[in-house]
């Protein structure tokens, strides 16, 4: 699987609901070492082109803050962001997820920058 | 310690340099395990180069870009994207190096090595070009 192909999926929860497209995926790195890679979970979101620019340009990594009116404009895509982990997705077949509960209980990626 | 990163960011459309931070393409794609229920997968693989792109593009574009580079290459590579082993990587930013030199990662930077080969070093003047 490339991880082209899970820009732009759809992700449904276990009610059947969409919980979002995915926009982004998060890993982590071991140590120093650059060797291994693990998904740690993917960031869904509304679809639109202020929700892709806001993933595209890093706001939503929380690593860009201007110019003003681009920070305004996906300040509410970055804040209807939420945060899948790996082990609540239960399959990875893209263009279609599915993960395990509710939409209603994933973590705001709002909230988890700010544990950064 | 570990660190939590955006692949989008951090990753995806970085420059890859050589151990000597000569520019030899960019993280076109990644390539991730399928993983056991409820374990994370891993990336397996970085894509790099016109097939890679090309796979990433939709439509006829993308296909086209593909299938040219896929001709375009030495007998004896590999068919499909160049792969690169995450354990090449020694820095990620601001460009993602490797350990290696250029002239250690077969089949990197393949048409870049063709035209090389076939064009520059036969053009007048040309002859000590290399890559």
């Amino acid at each position: 699987m490339r991880i082209s192909e899970l820009y732009g999926a759809r992700v449904i929860d276990g009610n059947g609901r969409e919980a979002g497209r995915v926009h982004d995926v998060r890993l982590t790195t071991e140590g120093q070492s650059k060797a291994t890679f693990e998904v740690t979970g993917l960031v869904v979101g509304p679809s639109g082109i202020r929700s892709r620019a806001a993933h595209a340009w890093g706001y939503a990594a929380g690593r860009t803050q201007g110019p003003w009116l681009l920070a305004r404009l996906t300040r509410e895509p970055v804040q209807a962001a939420r945060f899948v982990p790996s082990e609540r997705v239960s399959s990875w077949e893209p263009p279609e997820l599915t993960i395990t509960g509710s939409a209603d209980e994933l973590e705001p990626l709002t909230e988890r920058l700010r544990l950064e | 310690m570990s660190e939590e990163l955006s692949a989008r960011i951090v990753l995806l459309d970085n420059q890859i340099v050589d151990s000597d931070g000569l520019p030899i393409g960019r993280v076109d794609d990644l390539e991730i395990s399928p993983s056991a229920r409820g374990c994370r997968p891993r990336v397996t693989a970085l894509l790099t180069g016109s097939e890679a792109l090309g796979g990433r593009l939709n439509g006829g574009i993308g296909r086209t870009i593909s299938a040219i580079s896929g001709r375009i290459r030495s007998p004896s590579q590999e068919h499909g994207p160049t792969r690169l082993d995450p354990s090449l990587i020694d820095e990620l930013e601001p460009r993602l190096k490797l350990k290696r030199p250029l002239r250690q990662l077969e089949g990197v930077a393949g048409l870049e090595r063709w035209l090389s080969e076939n064009v520059i070093q036969r053009l007048p003047g040309g002859g000590d070009a290399d890559l």
